[in-house]
Order: C-alpha cells, then sequence, then structure tokens
C-alpha cells in the first residue's frame, strides 16, 4: 500500500483544510496546460504599505494613448504593457474605525476581524492559485517581504495584520520571507537536503497523529497546522523528484533560464533597504525566470512601515510617519520621493522581464504583476479607492497600454479584477471575496 | 436571524440562564430602564450618525451582551463615572441618570466576573516561541546556538505577547526552517555510548571509527591532565619522601590509620595510600624499585625500650634511602638526571668517570656488575687524565714516570732514609701498571696504556700530590663476545666505594643496545622511573595512562580514577565513568556482538533521556519504540552509529512533542486518574505545571530539580509548588522575564536593531549608545525580578543602571568603566523606565520629539488606558512640520475639537510632562528650534504636571492603576491569552497580595502560579471523544 496515499487520508480525514477542492473547471483562456509548449502564466502583487501620494497618481487615455501620472513615469518604457485602473476597492475596509488594520484585505476582500487572538482575513487570491497550480512547479508560491510585525497589540487588532497580505486559510496567514538567503533557499534548493529529512517527516505525522485525540478542539486546529505543514512539506519533496524526471524527458515548455545566475546571498538582512529591495526583485524575477514557481506576492513594506530611505537626500522618517503628511508641502514630497523611489525598483524589476525572451512571448507578455496599497491617500487613511496598476500579458489575454477609470461604475470591487487573474491562472471561481462577476479587461 | 428578537429579551434571558452557564447575560433586570436613557443621550454619536470612538452603543440595543461586550461596557462605565462623556457639547445626564446607568453597568460587569471567575479560559496550545526556542536549546545544549534568528518572525496577541498559540502560525517553511535548524544542531553534536549528546560550539560532523577513537582517546588523556595537574606536586616542590617512608612505618608499627596521619602531617591521603602500597608491594618486580621498598621493609621495628619513639637507626636508614632515591634525579633540573638518561644509554658511546679528588691521594674507580651477574660487564678505560693545580698529565704517563722517579730514588747512594716505603710504594704502582695494557680474558691483547676492568670490582689509584681532578674516558667493551649481556656500572669515588655487587644508585647503566639485557634491564627500571616520575608533566602523564589501564598504577604522586573521583566531585565521576565508557565501546577495533548490543542500547538510552528532557515529560513506551525504530533504521542503512542518532536527535526536534507545548485531555480509560476538579475544570497534570512554570518564569523548559518534583507528580502539591516557584525566582533564568515579558510590553524588546533616528541630526546616537540603551532597560528589569523589587518602582523609582558611555551621554558623574552598575540619577532627571533613553528615543519621531507619541505610550502602554485610534476625517494635526513651541498651541487648538479631545485632554499632558528630554533622550534646556522648553501640562481636572517631577508626582499618586496593569499584563503573558473578565477576582487578589507584601513582584508571581487559571485547563472534549 502506499503510504503517502494513506497519510493523505488520514489528513483529510482528520478535518486538515488542505485548501480548496481541486478545480476541474476549464479556463476561459486555457493557459493552464502543462504538457503545451507555451509557456505559463505568472502571477505576482507586488504591495506597498501606507497608500501613496494621490496627487501624482493614475493614468489617462490621450490621444496617443496612456498617458502616466508623475508617480508612474518610471513605467512610461513598458507603457504598452501597463493597465492603469481606477476606483477599485473593497467596500468592507471603510465599514469599521482603524486606520490600518481593517484595511488589510488588499487580496481577500473579506472583513479583517478584529481580535488579538483569532485572527481571520480569508485566504487571498495568490494562494488559491497558488493551491491549483502550484503542482506545477518546485514551489507553489513564494510569499516575500521586508519586514517584520511589531509585537503588540493595539487597538484591539492583533499587529499580524500589518504584515500579511498573503493568507494561505482564511485564519493562517502565509510565511513571508524576509531574509534573501533563506528566500533564495527556498526557491532554489534542489531537493536533496529534504530527501534526507523524509522518514523523519513520517514519523513526527506520526507523533502528531498520536496527540491529536487528546487535544480539545481549539488546539487540534494548531496541531493541524503542523500536520498540513509536514504533509505538504512532503509533497513538495515528491513533486520537485517528478518534476525533475520530467525535465529530463525533455518534452514540453521549458523555461529559458535553467541555473541560478544570482549568487545566494550573504545570510541576514542588507543594511539599506534600497539593497533589500533589489535583492528581492532579483530572487523573484529569477524564480520566474527558471520557474521555480508561478505565483507570488511581495510586500515592499510592511503597512505601518518603519522603512526608511536614507540615500533618498533629506528623507529621514519612515514611510507610515511620511504618508500622514498632512498637506505639508516638504513631507509631501518627501512621501513622493518614496512613491517614486518604488515604483522606479518596480520598473527595474518589470524592464528585467520584459527583456527575458520566453520563445514566442518575452517574460514579461506571460505574466501579470501588480502594484497595489491598502490606502490610497495614506494621509485620510482613505481606501474608498485604491491604487492598482497591472504590468503584463497575462499570455497574450491582456491588452496594455490602458487606463480605466471605474470610479463611477457601481460595482468596482477589487475582487472582480482578482477573479479576471485567476481565471487567467486557470482558476475559474463563480465568486470571490465579495466579488460576483469577472472584471472583463 | 436571531430568535432572541422575537421574545422580551429581559425575561427570556433569564429563564434560559441555568442551561447556558457563564458566558451567558446575567444582569439584565434593568436594562428597560438604562436602554432609553442610552438611546437618548449616546445613541447620536455612537451607532447613530456616527461611531465615535469605535463605540457602538445603538448595535446593543436589543441585547447589552455585557460578557462579550465586557471591555466595551467597562470604558461606557469609566468615561461617564470620570464625566468624559457625554461631552460637554452634548445633552448632559444629570446626577440621577449618572447613577441609574453606571449603577447598572458596573453591577452587570460584577455579575459576569464573578459568575465565571477563576475559569481557566480559552487557551490554544501554544508552540515555543523563537526566543523559548533558543532558550530551550541553550538549556538542553549549554550552548548559544540563537537558530530562531530566521525564523518565521512573530506578532503580538492576547495582551501583547508573541506567546499566544492563536497568533503562532506553521507553514511548510516553518517547519523547513526548524528541519535546518535541527540539523544545524546534530552537526554540533557528538553522540557517544557513555558521554551521550554533547553540543559543540564547533561544527562536528561525520567521524569514522578512527576519528571516534582518536578523539575519546585525546578527550580523556587531556581530562585526566587536567583535572590531576592542580593536585599534584611541581617540579619545584618538596616531595617529602622521607616523611612519606615514615608516615609508613608509623602505619606498620604504630598502627596509625593513614587518614590520622595524613591529616597530622599534612601529607596528602592518596599519596601516602600510594607510598604505603608500594613500600609493601612485590609486583611489579623491579631491582630498582626494590632499592626502596625492599629497604623500607628491611627498615628496623620498634624500639623495645622505647616503644613510642621512632628509633634513630629508622630515621637514619629513611634519610639514606631518601637520598639514593633522589640520586637518580638532578635537583637542580627535573627531568634530566640519569632516570632520563638511562633509556639512551647505548654501550658505543664512551661514558667518562671524573671525580674532584683535591686533597686525596686515592681514587677508587668501582665497576658494578648490577647484581645480575657479572657476564660481559668489561669496562675499557683508554686514557685517564689528571688535572693538577698547574696543568695536566696523563695517569699512565705520570704512572711510568712516578716508578721511574721512585726507582731512581731507590738506586740512589746512599740510599734514601724511607728506602723501604719506597720499595712497598714501587711495588704497589707496578701492580697497577701491570693492570694496563692487560684484558682479563688472557686472550685479548690491548694498547699498553689501556686499562681494562671486569666487574665487579673496586680498582683503586694512587695520585699525584696536587691532583684535583680525574677524568677516565670509559666504555663499555664491545669486542668481547658476552658484551651482549653486558648491564654494567662504573664511578670513580675518594669516600667509601659503595657496594659493586649491587646497583649503584644513581649511576647509569650501560648496555650493549637491543641486546635482551638491555631491554630487560630497562624493562625492570622503568618500574622504578613510572612509580617515581621526574618530571611534573610525566606525573600528568602517568595518570593519564589510567585510561590504558584497569587496575590503578603503581605510581605514588599520582591518582587512580577513585582517588581524581574522591579529589573532585560528582560531577567529574559521572563525567569520567562516561568517558571510559565511550572509551571501552570505541577503543578496540572490533566489537562482539555482546559489546555491539551494548553500545546500540548505551546510545538509545541517551536519546531517551533527551528526548524526555526535550519534550518536558516521561516517555511512553510508544515514544521509545518510535525513537529506536528511527535508530535502526539508520544503522539498518548503514549510517555509522552517530549519525543514525543524530537522525533520531533532528527527529526530536522536529517533533511536535518538541514544539508545541501541548495539554492533554484524558481520554477514555485516564479519566478517573485526571478527574474534574470541584470547579469542573481539568487539572494539569504535573509535567504541564511544570512547563507552564518553567516556560513563564524563564522562557525556557524545565529544570532537572522541576522535572524530579513533576515526575513524582509532587509539583501539585501547594507547598511543593510555592518552594518551586520561589527556587525559580531566585534563579538567573528569571531574567528571561526582563527581556520577554517587559520587553515588548513596555516595546524596548527590538530596540537595538531599530533605525527610527535620523543619524545626521543625532549622530550622537551610536550603535554603541543604542545597544547601552537597550541594556539599561534590559538590567532595569533584570534586578527588579532577580532581586524582587517594588512594582511601582518602575514608574517612580530613584535609580538607573549605567556603564561610563551611557552615563556621559546622560551627563552623570562619576561612573566609569563598561560595566553596568546601579546609579541613583534622582538628581539628575531620571529613574525608572520614564527616564530611559531607550523609552524616550522610542516614541519620539526621527527628527524631533512627540508629546503625543510620549504621552500615548504613558497613558496606554504604561498606565494600561484604552486609546482608541483617531477617528476618520479630523482635522489632521501635523506635529512635524510645526515649531515646537507652535507644536503645543496647534495641539492645544486640536483639543478643541470634540473628537479629539477625548483623548488628546489625557495624553497630550503626560507627553508634554517629558519635554525636557530630547528625541534620543538627553536633557535639555532648549527645544529643537532653540526655543525655551516648556514640560508642564495639565491634566483636564485641574492637575498640573511640571515636568519630570511632577509626572513621578502623578505616577505616584497613581500607582496602583499602573500595578494593575503591570498584573494584567503578567497576566496575559503568563496564561497566553487576553486578561477576561472572569480574571477580575484573581487581578484583585494579586493587587491585595502585592499590598500585602510590600509591592515586591514576587507576590504577583505567586499569586498567578497558584490561581486556578493556571492551574487547569477549561473542560473540553478531547478530540477522540468528540469525534468518537
Amino acid at each position: 500500500m502506499n503510504t503517502n496515499t494513506s497519510r493523505r487520508k488520514f489528513l483529510r480525514g482528520a478535518g486538515v483544510a488542505l485548501g480548496l477542492p481541486w478545480l476541474e473547471s476549464i479556463s476561459a483562456f486555457g493557459v493552464e496546460n502543462t504538457k503545451s509548449n507555451a509557456a505559463p502564466c505568472r502571477l505576482a502583487v507586488c504591495f506597498t504599505g501606507n497608500g501613496v501620494n494621490p496627487h501624482h497618481w493614475g493614468a489617462t487615455m490621450g490621444e496617443n494613448g496612456i498617458e502616466l501620472a508623475n508617480t508612474l513615469r518610471p513605467l512610461e518604457p513598458l507603457k504598452q504593457s501597463v493597465a492603469v485602473f481606477k476606483g477599485l476597492w473593497n467596500p468592507t475596509t471603510v465599514e469599521g474605525e482603524g486606520g490600518h488594520y481593517p484595511k488589510m484585505n488588499v487580496l481577500s476582500g473579506l472583513r479583517v476581524k478584529k481580535t488579538t487572538t483569532d485572527v481571520e482575513v480569508g485566504t487571498t487570491m495568490d494562494q488559491i492559485v497558488a493551491e491549483h497550480c502550484g503542482r506545477n512547479t518546485p514551489v507553489p508560491s513564494i510569499v516575500l517581504g521586508t519586514e517584520r510585525p511589531s509585537y503588540s497589540t493595539d487597538s484591539g487588532f492583533t499587529s499580524i495584520y500589518s504584515a500579511y497580505i498573503s493568507w494561505n486559510s482564511p485564519t493562517t496567514p502565509a510565511p513571508k520571507e524576509i531574509f534573501p538567503q533563506q528566500a533564495f533557499d527556498q526557491l532554489f534548493d534542489d531537493g536533496s537536503k529534504r530527501k534526507r529529512d523524509r522518514s523523519i517527516l513520517d514519523i513526527v505525522l506520526n507523533d502528531a497523529k498520536e496527540l491529536r485525540p487528546r487535544l480539545s478542539q481549539r488546539d487540534s486546529q494548531k496541531l493541524d497546522e503542523y500536520l498540513s505543514s509536514v504533509g505538504e512539506l512532503e509533497q513538495r519533496v515528491e513533486q520537485a523528484e517528478k518534476i525533475s524526471q520530467v525535465e529530463t524527458n525533455g518534452q514540453g515548455w521549458h523555461p529559458t533560464v535553467k541555473a541560478a545566475t544570482l549568487d545566494r546571498p550573504a545570510s541576514g538582512i542588507p543594511a539599506s533597504s534600497e539593497d533589500h529591495l533589489r535583492l528581492m526583485f532579483d530572487i523573484l524575477l529569477l524564480a520566474f525566470q527558471m520557474d521555480r514557481t508561478r505565483v507570488a506576492t511581495f510586500m515592499l513594506n510592511n503597512d505601518l512601515s518603519n522603512m526608511r530611505f536614507p540615500s533618498l537626500g533629506g528623507v529621514s522618517s519612515g514611510i507610515h510617519e511620511l504618508s500622514h503628511h498632512a498637506g505639508d508641502e516638504t513631507r509631501l514630497s518627501h512621501y513622493q520621493q518614496v512613491n517614486e523611489f518604488q515604483v522606479k525598483l518596480w520598473a527595474e524589476f518589470l524592464g528585467k522581464m520584459a527583456a527575458t525572451n520566453e520563445g514566442e512571448r518575452s517574460l514579461l507578455d506571460n505574466s501579470m504583476i501588480m502594484l497595489t496599497s491598502s490606502l490610497m491617500d495614506g494621509n485620510a487613511h482613505d481606501s474608498t479607492q485604491l491604487p492598482v496598476v497591472l504590468v503584463g500579458g497575462g499570455c497574450g489575454t491582456i491588452k496594455g497600454g490602458q487606463a480605466y477609470d471605474l470610479s463611477k461604475e457601481p460595482n468596482r470591487k477589487l475582487c472582480r479584477l482578482h477573479l479576471a487573474l485567476m481565471d487567467r491562472m486557470g482558476v475559474r471561481l463563480d465568486h470571490f471575496g465579495d466579488a460576483e462577476n469577472t472584471l472583463q479587461i | 436571524m436571531n430568535f432572541r428578537l422575537l421574545f422580551p429579551i429581559s425575561v427570556f434571558t433569564v429563564a434560559i440562564l441555568p442551561c447556558i452557564g457563564f458566558g451567558a447575560d446575567l444582569a439584565v433586570s434593568d436594562w428597560k430602564d438604562v436602554q432609553p436613557l442610552l438611546s437618548a443621550k449616546c445613541y447620536r454619536c455612537h451607532g447613530g450618525e456616527k461611531i465615535e470612538g469605535d463605540i457602538n452603543l445603538k448595535a446593543l440595543a436589543n441585547e447589552p451582551k455585557i460578557s462579550e461586550e465586557f471591555e466595551l461596557w467597562n470604558r461606557v462605565h469609566e468615561s461617564i463615572a470620570s464625566e468624559d462623556m457625554p461631552p460637554p457639547t452634548a445633552d448632559p445626564l444629570a446626577p440621577v441618570e449618572k447613577e441609574l446607568i453606571t449603577g447598572w453597568v458596573k453591577e452587570s460587569l460584577d455579575e459576569v466576573a464573578a459568575a465565571s471567575s477563576g475559569d481557566p479560559g480559552p487557551v490554544t496550545m501554544r508552540r515555543l516561541t523563537n526566543a523559548e526556542f533558543d532558550r530551550t536549546i541553550h538549556d538542553l545544549t549549554g550552548r548559544d546556538f540563537g537558530l530562531a534568528k530566521q525564523f518565521q518572525a512573530e506578532a503580538g496577541g492576547g495582551e501583547g505577547f508573541s506567546n499566544i498559540g492563536d497568533v503562532m502560525f506553521l507553514s511548510p517553511a516553518a517547519i523547513d526552517k526548524y528541519f535546518s535548524a535541527a540539523r544545524q544542531l546534530a552537526d554540533h553534536a557528538t553522540i557517544m555510548p557513555g558521554t551521550g549528546l554533547v553540543f559543540h560550539d564547533q561544527r562536528i560532523g561525520l567521524r569514522g571509527p578512527e576519528q571516534l577513537k582518536g578523539q575519546a582517546e585525546q578527550g580523556l588523556y587531556v581530562w585526566y591532565q587536567q583535572k590531576a595537574a592542580p593536585y599534584l606536586p611541581s617540579d619545584s616542590d618538596d616531595m617529602r619522601e622521607g616523611e612519606y617512608m615514615l608516615a609508613c612505618w608509623k602505619h606498620q608499627n604504630f598502627k596509625t590509620p593513614v587518614e590520622t596521619l595524613a591529616s597530622e602531617t599534612g601529607l596528602k591521603l592518596p599519596f601516602l595510600e600510594n607510598w604505603w602500597n608500594l613500600v609493601n608491594s612485590t609486583e611489579p618486580k623491579s631491582r630498582f624499585l626494590d632499592l626502596i621498598r625492599v629497604r623500607w621493609r628491611e627498615l628496623p621495628g620498634l624500639d623495645a625500650t622505647n616503644s613510642n619513639e621512632v628509633p634513630v637507626e629508622v630515621s637514619n636508614q629513611i634519610a639514606s634511602i631518601r637520598a639514593d632515591h633522589l640520586s637518580w634525579n638532578n635537583s637542580q633540573k627535573a627531568g634530566s638526571g640519569i632516570q632520563r638518561q638511562q633509556q639512551d644509554a647505548d654501550g658505543i658511546r664512551p661514558y667518562p668517570m671524573k671525580c674532584d679528588v683535591t686533597g686525596h691521594s686515592k681514587v677508587h674507580i668501582c665497576v658494578g656488575d648490577i647484581g645480575d651477574g657479572n657476564a660481559g660487564d668489561i669496562a675499557l678505560i683508554p686514557e685517564i687524565t689528571v688535572k693538577l693545580k698547574k696543568g695536566s698529565v696523563n695517569y699512565f704517563n705520570w704512572l711510568k714516570k712516578e716508578i721511574d722517579d721512585v726507582s731512581n730514588s731507590l738506586a740512589a747512594t746512599p740510599p734514601p732514609e724511607n728506602a723501604e716505603e719506597l720499595k712497598q710504594c714501587l711495588e704497589e704502582l707496578g701492580r697497577i701498571l701491570a693492570v694496563f695494557g692487560k684484558h682479563p680474558q688472557p686472550e685479548r691483547t690491548i694498547e699498553p696504556q689501556v686499562l681494562a676492568l671486569a666487574a665487579p670490582q673496586v680498582f683503586t689509584l694512587p695520585l699525584p700530590d696536587d691532583a684535583v681532578q680525574v677524568r677516565a674516558e670509559t666504555k663499555l667493551d664491545l669486542e668481547n663476545p658476552e658484551a651482549e649481556k653486558a648491564t654494567i656500572q662504573w664511578e670513580m669515588t675518594t669516600g667509601t666505594p659503595r657496594d659493586v655487587n649491587a646497583i649503584l644508585p644513581g649511576v647509569l647503566t650501560i648496555w650493549k643496545v637491543s641486546t635482551e639485557a638491555a631491554r630487560n634491564t630497562m624493562r625492570d627500571f622503568n618500574i622504578m622511573r613510572e612509580a617515581f616520575p621526574d618530571m611534573f608533566e610525566r606525573r600528568l602523564e602517568v595518570v593519564a595512562r589510567n585510561l590504558y589501564r584497569n587496575k590503578p598504577g603503581i605510581s605514588v604522586y599520582y591518582f587512580s580514577d577513585e582517588q581524581l573521583g574522591q579529589i573532585l566531585g560528582e560531577r567529574d565521576r559521572v563525567q569520567l565513568t562516561a568517558m571510559k565508557k565511550d572509551w571501552r565501546y570505541v577503543g578496540p577495533g572490533n566489537l562482539n556482538d555482546t559489546l555491539q548490543k551494548e553500545y546500540d542500547l548505551a546510545m538509545v538510552e541517551h536519546l531517551h533521556q533527551f528526548a524526555a528532557r526535550a519534550w518536558r515529560r516521561p516517555l511512553s513506551e510508544v515514544d521509545k519504540a518510535s525513537l529506536d525504530a528511527l535508530y535502526q533504521d539508520g544503522r539498518a542503512k548503514e549510517l555509522d552509529r552517530e549519525s543514525a542518532a543524530r537522525e533520531v536527535l533532528v527527529r526530536i526536534l522536529v517533533s511536535p512533542h518538541f514544539l508545541f507545548k501541548a495539554e492533554t485531555l484524558p481520554v477514555a480509560g485516564e479519566a478517573e486518574k485526571r478527574t474534574r476538579s470541584d470547579d469542573g475544570d481539568i487539572p494539569l497534570a504535573a509535567w504541564e505545571v511544570a512547563s507552564r512554570l518553567s516556560y513563564f518564569l524563564w522562557a525556557s523548559l524545565p529544570d532537572e530539580e522541576l522535572a524530579n518534583v513533576a515526575a513524582d507528580g509532587s509539583l501539585l502539591k501547594p507547598e511543593v509548588l510555592a518552594t518551586q516557584s520561589k527556587r525559580m525566582l531566585k534563579d538567573v533564568r528569571f531574567a528571561a522575564l526582563a527581556h520577554e515579558f517587559a520587553g515588548q510590553w513596555l516595546k524596548y524588546r527590538g530596540f537595538e536593531d531599530e533605525d527610527g533616528v535620523d543619524l545626521k541630526v543625532f549622530p550622537e546616537m551610536t550603535s554603541e549608545i543604542r545597544s547601552d540603551m537597550k541594556r539599561e532597560a534590559i538590567e532595569y528589569f533584570t534586578h527588579l525580578f532577580r532581586e524582587d523589587r517594588k512594582v511601582s518602582d518602575v514608574v517612580v523609582g530613584e535609580t538607573t543602571f549605567l556603564n561610563e558611555r551611557l552615563a556621559k551621554f546622560y551627563d552623570v558623574p562619576g561612573v566609569t568603566g563598561d560595566d553596568f552598575r546601579e546609579v541613583n540619577v534622582s538628581k539628575y532627571h531620571r529613574g525608572g523606565l520614564l527616564g530611559m533613553g531607550a523609552i524616550l528615543t522610542e516614541t519620539s519621531r526621527p527628527l524631533r520629539t512627540s508629546p503625543v507619541l510620549r504621552g500615548d505610550y504613558l497613558y496606554a502602554v504604561v498606565l494600561g488606558n484604552h486609546s482608541p485610534p483617531p477617528p476618520p476625517n479630523v482635522p489632521k494635526l501635523d506635529e512635524n512640520s510645526l515649531k515646537p513651541a507652535s507644536l503645543r498651541e496647534a495641539l492645544m487648538l486640536h483639543r478643541q475639537d470634540q473628537a479629539c479631545s477625548v483623548c488628546h485632554d489625557r495624553i497630550d499632558p503626560l507627553g508634554f510632562a517629558l519635554e525636557s528630554y530630547d528625541a534620543i533622550g538627553r536633557f535639555r534646556s532648549a527645544d529643537e528650534s532653540g526655543g525655551p522648553i516648556d514640560d508642564t501640562g495639565s491634566l483636564k481636572d485641574g492637575t498640573v504636571l511640571d515636568g519630570m517631577e511632577g509626572l513621578r508626582k502623578y505616577l505616584s499618586e497613581n500607582e496602583n492603576q499602573f500595578n494593575e496593569n503591570f498584573s494584567r499584563k503578567l497576566l496575559g503573558y503568563a496564561l497566553g491569552r487576553e486578561v477576561l473578565p472572569s480574571d477580575t477576582k484573581l487581578l484583585e487578589k494579586m493587587q491585595h497580595s502585592l499590598h500585602e507584601n510590600g509591592g515586591s513582584v514576587s507576590a504577583l508571581v505567586i499569586e498567578i502560579v497558584t490561581s486556578r487559571q493556571f492551574l487547569n485547563r477549561r473542560h473540553e472534549l478531547p478530540i477522540a471523544l468528540a469525534n468518537p
């Protein structure tokens, strides 16, 4: 008998949420096909906390097509791949009090539970996609960031909310990697290290099984996290073995970059936040180039972020503090500088993707890379609309060079866009978050 | 739909109460009177047009939900009682209305709190926090590995701490990191049959059998030497051989116990024992050693006429034995005497004899056969040189000339007066000359001037009158066919010749190299050398060679394993036994089946012990079998034993048993063992209590003593629990609370890694100062906990902890050096938490101070008041862009806005009082723009806070509020959950106890650890019974 099968049976029997049920429906775009010779679609959501300067954000359609506002200028060379959305939002974020935490549902659209203990945000769209198409790559998804959460609770919310945009169950944040070296290892490890761990994984799974009947319902949920994590790790080892077999078969599409073109980063966190961001972008780029994963989120900084950019002359405060500029010109200009700088780094990353040839199209053409925040105007804690920019062709399914103004639309839910992106990743859902139909793009 | 809406609320709720149990609303009887009042006076802002302060009373119009919204009602009570609400702009409450509302709310709250008082509450299974992981690994391994640095970051839950089960998540990546950490630890471990699991700073990695053997040997060798060194005589020490021999004689003849003799004379007991054994021994045989032991045994006994005294003869002979013994060595330079030279004796080189002869007319050449027969024992002396007062002569030439001279004198006419004498002299000289050039073996021919002497004999030479020294080149006669058998000694003396039929002490024995005779004699000699090594280093080595012995050695200034154990004590005895056990299994190349089995069993035993410690509970048979199976699996896969054991080690450390602090519920068949308490709770098992205690107080696992009282169950007895708690409060590990509890609560935990200061404006904020500031806070709270100080010292204390650098930074004189010490700083505007640089910096903006941040810190974090987030759509206050003086004005203006004043009226004045400290915590007399400092703040009730002093006065008046918040936070940290209404009684008890005990922090700890909440868990069904 295959012990792995029986273990999975056990996991399911134990009521472990291993994710959504397998989705059998056919994607509207048919890009999900492992055996085809076409390159797969990649999805990444980049996030910056504390909003943007609304005066210089956005795009309009002019006579010669899309015209980018100041902050988005670095995207100029790629503008035929850019779609800027105006007016999208998550309606639940304005229901309660609190300028920050309740708005950290960017990718789930569901209400953020006010609690200091049993957190809940909802499973986020990237993790649903990862659950589905993560089986085709050695790593289902990578969740990157740069800052830790703080200890403490505030206004009845735990500080966890400020540090995560990806949740792999309604109540569990997907672990975020802020150390470049560990992100690198997670993505580019060949699985040999884990092989030795396999027999141990089996045994500790058994430990948990023996412990479980003696626990309370509440405690068993924590143990189930352990069970599913261990189970998933085992699957990854198996998967890595399978994938490496497929690779040697020589059939189907192959990534153009075969081996890491980046040295393993030094341990610890780079001293300058600029270096840190660049390195994480490079790791993400390589992961997509080598098809180590197809789904990613990257928090350039946390909500309520203290990240500072001393290299930008004269800007000394942290991002959160800068966002509360109160209309002061100096501070607004600092805020603007940071906004522009972040977009510039993002655009560098996108430019490298555009320069990566994957046959018919570039890597960027085969991708959908979003940049968003949990607030529009950070100063006013305004989440009645959110900054949303999407770059990349989604394997030829997205028309670039567009500025969409949805602000007058009756239904301008951000989750409609999520549905559109998920569809292109092969996950076709009738509804997601608070949205019940897909945004046509 | 809420079915309650269908019924008149009050009647229905009261009616079904008994079925619901705690958690239901008890006091709703007067709700119908209170609700209309709230509706009229409060709903407009709280749920109607607006939801001010995040308080929606209108939503509770149908049902007040006291227990669910306990904190909200608490705030309603506080703000109405304090007349913060309704605000001046709103319709006021008449006194009777106020009374009605507050009375009802208070009573309802009290009832809810009382109904479920002591409820252990919902505690979700906790995983080790990152800090707990590192501390646990430290206590398990004895070393700091700091592996959790790269684990997933943690956030705060419950009362704001990371040790809350609900906010600790696991993921494949986290498991992967646990694996990496465990592998890293395994790589730093040696796992041996005797010493078990030992962790090292350096990576050990895979070791082959030769390495295992070599390292075990080396380890023991070094250990012996290190341990014995302090107790062995050094080369400059008087070895007191005579006194030891005398003590042995007394022991034999006076029957005085050796212990008495040793203590009376200051001789070392182990050495005396060794001497006694030596002088009475016959084995191993050694004629060289017999020079001591046989001669000691031949000492005279008691003098019959004076049996209380040591006969003089005994003392004399002992002195002589000692002198002979010492002559083997070089008293000027240890390790260079004959004893050392003997091993190099080769019979090829000449070994000259030398003797000072001033004033002597004769010298004796003594040629000894060391008493083993004289076969081959022939010495050849090619030349004898006599040094005279002036010049020197060749003895053979002198002898011939002397004979000539004497002959001439005799031949003179008339014959000399002493002719007879001269004749005799001539005869004598002739006889001596005749020996020259004549080999004892008649068939051999030698040069005429060569002297060949066969042992044993004493050959005496007359000397010239003015002879000063005689030197004779001497070598063994190797051409002698019997030279193979030679063992010969020679010496020259002017005194009485010693017995040449016996060993001449202190004289080199000459032999032909690589002969049986040489080997036998050297073996014999070596036994003496081993008994009395001639250097300190060799004495150490003799002890170290216990490693190869299975019984004590014969040495005297030496320790057997047993003797060493007696000197060193239990720990070292255990260590030695363990190391020798390692050696027993890894020393020999091949092990028979029995030994192999023993080896495996020993390895598995150690893994069991380690697992029981790591898992913080006794192992079940199932646990053991599972550990053993993995070990055997590794062996079957041809892993060496250590590698197989390392796999088990990894497995132990990634197991849920290690990572989670699970508290299990009784399943079928256990119900009788763990019954519910009178309150319906499930008491924790003893080892679960032990873990709760140790992780609360130490943030680490139970130590041996705590584990022992958990193992025998006695920890559950109140008196044992109290004793253990008090003991643990005294332990250094109690400092964990300064890092984890106080550091997280008061927000200085990550201070050294932060960068919230603009270094261009404040270049003085060096990383050293930053780390000193953190250390100040850590030291302060470490002392608070470890020395059981007053809780309220934190806010009103007059001291802090400084080193020279930080003292200079603060302008506090008289502190020198790098060490932190307690300093009374009341004269320097500091003392306790409020004056700490870390706190003052943490609550500042990068460029300037922030009265709002500081005020909010004091108000909400330190004093524990509720501080809601700023409501949306208020006019934004920009404290950064304004000049300091206008900032105060702007804040004042801000407070005129009703929405702002509720909080800012309370927060800002507290922050203003700290305006005399700049953004990096230095005392200052001018603000950022050079303007004068205004550090006064007035509270709503008219109290004026005048600077730090005013603030301290205010805090000391409000000491109880701080104490309450401290208690609340400590309880939340201890229980790993939010503090609940049902904890109200316990919090009151803690306050009472704190008061009774002079404010000491231990009073709070004891109340917590003996509380129902701490020792029990809620009665819940285990999964096994819930889903059969």
